[in-house]
């Protein structure tokens, strides 16, 4: 009997153990209020020019246009209604997709402006928007590049017809360095708008088609300038003839490679740099007034060894039948002459000391500045490159400085062109 | 629930206590336990960082001993995160009833699995170092073997209750033993609770149950079975350790990140934890004893291991971070550009900062906390469309479809699953060859598989969760490689459902071993060898976007064999004074927990793997005088060609890598002292000291792979390790005790401990050339980044006192215990910690170390009878 008893101790403790498990209830939603209705153009009609915390209880409704999926966008999204479309930045990444139908609370939030693109900031996607419904895809407006309005038309979803891009052979952006690229798009008659793309979109590093097509994008502004974002790499459809094809035009939308360092990167476009020597970072190629590539061994009273390499990316001459090089240089202080390099079997990331047969074309290059004590940016002149035609082409510039001795080097405005 | 599910324990308990048979007066007050759970439960070295699943915790072996120095040690040092000569757990090797319980995975032995059994498991037959083992080889730290056959443990019962501040607060037990009857039937039952609605640590709980049912028959002079069956379902919620800027700013050296508010139904907010362990492994076995003849017997065992093991952790997509000491949201990001805390303090947004530190400095929950609303209600609000579901999915009118609208959950309470299935049969004997000499001998085969998946627990409020990977997402323009499963194209995931991960691992031993002992008058040897063989493999049961020829079905198996050499020969100077000198060499196959580069994704193997090379010594005088008993040990050991693997997010390569060293030798030499005196017939004085010194002997070698991709990113990359302290526990440790047993049956004690040098375990990838060669020689910066950090010593007194009293009329016992650890409250002292593998080189400050402390001053009051 006792035992009994005990046994049935036992399986009390055992059975009490198993309704110990904690639970919970939902959390009640919170509410987003309506308040009245706005449409977008009406509230950018509002903006006084300074950036205004919205005080009024107002709902705007409309579509996103674009998502951070692919990450050509972070933190930001575009909103569209009827009678225009305006530039969510958001608290937080995430929660917001193309087709999305929705309406935002805009109470306590601030509008502001960045180069006149007007923007609501701080958008909480949790607290502040409420989703109505998905897939409402918003047909995008087909516009010339003269057609597009700077206020009218600003954070729009856009498609351009006819257009191409205009600088050959480079990437959409810094994908190694994760900046962001600027790339100009043109139609045949010459106007253009700047395709920006982020560094960390995982189409940064596709090399920019070469053909004639549609895009399909949001139209944003830098003050007057008009820029483009690419929202999906299947809406970019550039295949077809270019402009000028056959008509043997030499301008600058044919180049095969250009680079001026005005966007104060040395290594957008998929350009590289390569540094060996004694004192970290001396001799390292770097950008003089956000616009020019320079090096020097020179610091602090001394000059210290280096080897330091400028490195293009591969380009495809193939098509090219009388290809030059010109560019800008200039140098001071005595010290070994720049040198210039043309390989066609690089990989296109290895430093070149040890990977890719080089060809010195120093040489060749008919006008090397000369140190006459002055800044000023020379011609190179024309180095032909026609014997270096091959579907993929790097051009290298190789700066030395030695324990005792070294120069400056500027170089500028680097071109492929025919 | 908890409060009703207390309650009613308590009723229950007060019914429970009411229908003892003993006139005492019931104490409404509560024990808890003082001999398991003394260690937080927190992980805190580098090695457990993604060993998620279980700290290591073999105290509980350590406090049964009977060893002069092992038995203060354990008791005494757990506190500090002891271990036992500096070795972890899977050195150790235990059996209870003789089932072999070291995980096969990792070697571990984890207490908790069967916790609660402190009735069974109190006085298990112990050696350690290296010994002449019964039922396995062993290695070189402790081997325990307990038994649960009632012909062996003291008949009677014992009820007791005991009251705690510790991880739980409360514990009943029972346990009754009938002993053998006269027809050879024997049973012995035990079982417990223990629970606590919240812990020492806020946030955490405790609610775990256990049982144990062995049933014995002897069916003649020759031939005895057993069958016995234990286990402990466990649910607990954890601490977190925190940056010490968390504990600075809240001034609470307990902050738990784990946990946060959710507001229920009826307006209330309720604590509710994230990272809940829900443990239940059941062992069963069944036992053969043979006496062949007085000189000959064999024990042997079927056995099956098959349970459930469970961790929970918040996951998120598209969503911003939701754990509150995320190194964002701490007021130190705001300081000089995303939190360089060198050079001149500037701090760029004002506003947010100030509103960032306020929060932090008034323990604003909605700051310091896991708000559980927000998830909530950003789930409620993505309402999103999931096209392309390959397989379909059932919507809210219960049809299948390949399209689903509905709210698809950006936060997500998962569950890590490891589930055993552990089958074996092992046999070990002894047979007397003549009166100087025997032979042991077993053989032991197992047969082991882990079941391991992702399970999604709670949605949180959301419909659904689709099973890609968000990294991938962004890293590839391929949509098929963010698919965590190929053959269910964006799998719709519910509540119950397996996803991200699935696959099994398999480990199948086999071994033998023969020790053969001569014993003399004045002198006891032995020597041993082993024989083992080790095969594993892992099944993917899942096939991955990022890996998809390398994730699913069987992998290439792996097999190693290896041997051991032992010997150990002791001299009686007299029989008071005895020398002995043990030595072994052995070769171990290395833990499958360590082989693979990220078996959750695919089966590459860790380069250059090799079996692990131990080599070990060791030295003992021992002192038995009647007033004196005392051991002096000095111990060599070394353990070579080690594997370490971890994964984790590299901020110099910007993605998650997968970081393998090979090489790794470790060497732990040191001097133990323990001595028990009676000074007098009522007083005695204890000491234990430890004076050692465990370090990194070689420079390992490190490939490190990106986890999302085949690309490596670092091959044979040196890790200058060499000489570095092993992080994690005390290398010194001293204790010293006073007890006094009072003629009229009670007692009291007091002991102080002391702990010195403890190091957090270095992160490998700071002590490579590459992190510090950012800097030329001699800036300040480098040392930061190599110096290994070392901890304050601390110190903790501890007093303990109990009373028994005999109840005549039935012959029974009542006894009353009380421990008070950690009696000065001291809550500054550091016990471990880790450098976090995220590291930035240029800013070393950005990811600081994490530290825990040892608990303030927690008691444990037990009352118990015995009859």
């Amino acid at each position: 009997m006792r035992k009994i008893k005990n046994t049935i101790k036992i399986f009390f403790i055992i059975c009490l153990f198993y309704s110990c498990n904690k639970t919970y209830d939902n959390p009640p939603i919170n509410e987003v209020p309506i308040g009245n209705i706005i449409s977008i153009s009406d509230l950018k009609d509002m903006f006084t020019g300074s950036a205004t915390v919205i005080d009024s209880n107002y709902s705007i409704f409309g579509n996103i246009t674009c998502e951070e999926t692919n990450g050509n966008f972070y933190k930001e999204v575009f909103m569209q209604d009827l009678s225009g479309a305006i530039k969510l930045k958001l608290k937080a990444s995430g929660g917001l997709y193309i087709g999305d139908s929705i309406r935002i609370n805009i109470q306590g939030i601030t509008m502001s402006e960045y180069g006149e693109l007007i923007q609501l900031e701080n958008v909480d996607v949790d607290q502040q928007v409420v989703k109505i419904a998905t897939e409402r895809f918003i047909v995008p407006y087909e516009a010339t590049i003269a057609q597009l309005s700077l206020s009218e038309d600003q954070s729009r979803l856009v498609k351009l017809n006819d257009v191409e891009f205009s600088e050959m052979g480079m990437t959409y952006a810094d994908a190694v360095n994760l900046s962001t690229g600027s790339r100009l798009l043109s139609d045949c008659n010459g106007n253009t708008v700047s395709v920006r793309t982020s560094g960390y979109a995982n189409f940064a590093d596709d090399t920019l088609p070469s053909g004639n097509g549609s895009i399909v994008g949001i139209f944003t502004i830098y003050n007057s300038e008009k820029q483009f974002v690419i929202r999906d790499i299947n809406e970019v459809m550039l295949d077809s003839i270019r402009c000028n094809s056959g008509g043997g035009g030499t301008g600058g939308i044919g180049d095969y490679l250009y680079k001026d360092f005005d966007d104060g990167s040395l290594t957008s476009g998929g350009w590289k740099t390569f540094w060996s020597g004694t004192n970290p970072n001396i001799g390292e190629w770097e950008i003089l007034f956000g616009t020019i590539a320079k090096a020097s061994n020179y610091s602090n009273s001394s000059n210290y060894a280096c080897e330091s390499w400028l490195v293009s990316p591969n380009i495809d001459l193939s098509s090219a039948t009388s290809p030059y090089l010109v560019f800008d240089n200039v140098t001071r202080y005595g010290g070994p002459q720049l040198e210039l390099y043309i390989s066609s079997n690089y990989d296109g990331v290895s430093n070149p000391d040890v990977q890719g047969t080089w060809f010195d074309l120093t040489n060749y290059v008919p006008n090397w500045d000369t140190d006459n004590f002055d800044w000023t940016l020379v011609p190179s002149g024309n180095t032909d490159l026609t014997q270096f035609i091959a579907s993929s082409v790097a051009i290298a510039y190789k700066y030395t400085g030695t324990i005792s001795d070294g120069a400056t080097w500027e170089v500028d405005n680097i071109r492929i062109t025919e | 629930m908890i409060v009703n599910c207390i309650k009613s324990l308590a009723i229950y308990t007060i019914f429970f206590i009411l229908t003892l048979d003993v006139n005492s007066q019931t104490d409404s007050t509560f024990a808890t336990d003082s001999v398991d759970n003394i260690i937080p439960v927190f992980t805190t070295t580098v090695d457990l960082l993604d060993n998620e699943l279980q700290s290591q915790d073999i105290s509980g072996l350590l406090q049964s001993s009977r060893d002069v120095y092992v038995n203060q040690a354990g008791f005494n040092f757990s506190a500090a995160r002891y271990r036992l000569r500096g070795y972890s757990s899977e050195n150790t090797r235990l059996f209870i009833n003789g089932i072999p319980v070291n995980d096969p995975e990792n070697g571990w032995t984890i207490w908790s699995y069967w916790g609660g059994l402190n009735d069974v498991t109190r006085y298990p037959e112990t050696s350690f170092g290296i010994s002449n083992s019964a039922a396995t080889f062993g290695s070189v730290g402790a081997y325990s073997f307990i038994s649960a056959l009632p012909s062996e443990k003291k008949t009677g019962g014992r009820i007791s209750y005991a009251s705690t501040n510790r991880s739980y607060r409360n514990r009943a037990m029972y346990t009754y033993n009938t002993g053998l009857s006269n027809k050879g039937w024997g049973f012995l039952i035990s079982g417990s609770s223990r629970w606590s609605d919240e812990g020492y640590v806020p946030g955490t709980y405790y609610s775990a149950g256990s049982y144990l049912l062995s049933i014995e028959k002897k069916v003649n002079r020759k031939h005895t079975l057993n069958l016995m069956g234990f286990g402990s379902p466990t649910v607990q919620g954890r601490q977190g350790i925190a940056l010490q800027e968390a504990y600075d700013l809240t001034g609470e050296n307990f902050y738990n990140p784990y946990w946060g508010y959710q507001t229920q139904s009826d307006g209330t907010k309720k604590k509710r934890n994230a990272r809940n362990r829900d443990n239940h492994k059941p062992y069963m076995t069944l036992g053969h004893y043979w006496k062949i003849s007085d000189k000959l017997n064999i024990q042997s065992n079927l056995y099956a291991i098959i349970g459930r093991t469970a961790n929970s952790n918040l996951n998120w997509f598209n969503a911003n971070d939701p754990r509150p000491d995320y190194y964002k949201y701490l007021p130190s990001y705001y300081v000089n550009n995303q939190g360089s805390l060198s050079g001149n303090q500037v701090i760029e947004n004002q506003n947010e900062y100030n509103q960032i530190l306020q929060g932090w400095q008034e323990s604003d929950p909605n700051i310091t906390q896991l708000n559980w609303d927000l998830m909530y209600n950003a789930n409620y609000n993505n309402l999103y469309t999931q096209n392309n579901i390959e397989n379909g999915t059932i919507d809210e009118n219960g049809d299948l479809v390949n399209s689903l609208t509905a709210r698809r959950s950006k936060y997500i309470v998962e569950e890590y699953r490891l589930d055993p299935r552990h089958y074996g049969f092992n046999s070990f004997g002894k047979l007397i060859i003549n009166e100087n000499s025997g032979l042991n001998f077993g053989l032991s085969i197992s047969n082991y598989k882990s079941k391991n998946f992702r399970l999604m627990n709670d949605l949180l409020g959301g419909d659904y969760w689709v099973d890609i990977d968000q990294f991938a997402l962004r890293d590839f323009d391929d949509p098929t490689q963010a698919q965590n499963d190929l053959q269910n194209i964006n799998n719709i995931i519910k509540v119950g459902d397996i996803f991200g991960y699935n696959y099994d691992i398999h480990v199948n031993k086999n071994e033998v071993f023969s020790t053969y002992s001569y014993n003399k008058k004045r002198i006891e040897s032995f020597i041993g060898i082993n024989l083992s063989n080790t095969t594993f493999w892992r099944n993917g049961k899942m096939q991955n976007g990022r890996f998809p020829n390398q994730s699913l079905g069987n992998s290439e198996k792996q097999t190693f064999i290896n041997y051991g050499l032992k010997f150990g020969f002791l001299y009686k100077i007299t029989g008071r004074h005895l020398l002995s000198f043990n030595g072994m060499y052995k070769t171990e196959a290395p833990y499958v927990r360590n082989a693979y580069v990220s078996p959750r994704t695919r089966d590459q193997l860790v380069p250059n793997l090799k079996s692990t090379e131990i080599i070990s010594g060791d030295l003992n005088y021992n002192v038995r005088l009647p007033f004196l008993k005392a051991r002096l040990t000095g111990f060599y050991t070394q353990i070579n060609n080690q594997t370490w693997a971890r994964s984790f997010y590299h901020d110099e390569y910007r993605t998650f890598v997968n970081y393998m060293m090979t090489n790794v030798d470790q060497l732990f030499m040191g001097i133990e002292l323990g001595f028990e005196s009676n000074i007098t017939s009522t007083v005695q004085l204890t000491g234990a000291f430890t004076i050692g010194d465990y370090l990194y002997i070689s420079r390992p070698v490190a490939t490190i792979t990106r986890d999302n991709s085949q690309e490596i990113i670092a091959l044979d990359k040196i890790v200058y390790l060499k000489n570095f302290k092993i992080g994690g526990m005390p290398q010194q440790a001293a204790s010293v005790g006073l007890k006094y047993n009072a003629p009229k049956y009670w007692y009291a004690g007091i002991n102080f401990n002391y702990f010195a040098d403890i190091y957090l375990s270095p992160n490998p990838d700071r002590r490579t050339s590459e992190a510090i060669s950012g800097y030329a020689d001699g800036l300040p910066y480098i040392n930061e980044i190599i110096d290994q950090t070392k901890l304050n010593n601390g110190n903790a007194v501890n007093l303990f006192c109990g009373k028994s009293w005999k109840i005549y009329r039935n012959n029974s016992y009542l006894r009353l215990g009380l421990n008070i650890n950690n009696l000065l409250d001291n809550i500054s002292f550091k016990t471990g910690g880790y450098e976090q593998l995220r590291y930035d080189a240029s800013n070393i400050q950005r990811f600081p170390n994490k530290y825990g402390y040892m608990y303030g001053r927690t008691y444990f009051l037990m009352i118990s009878y015995l009859y």
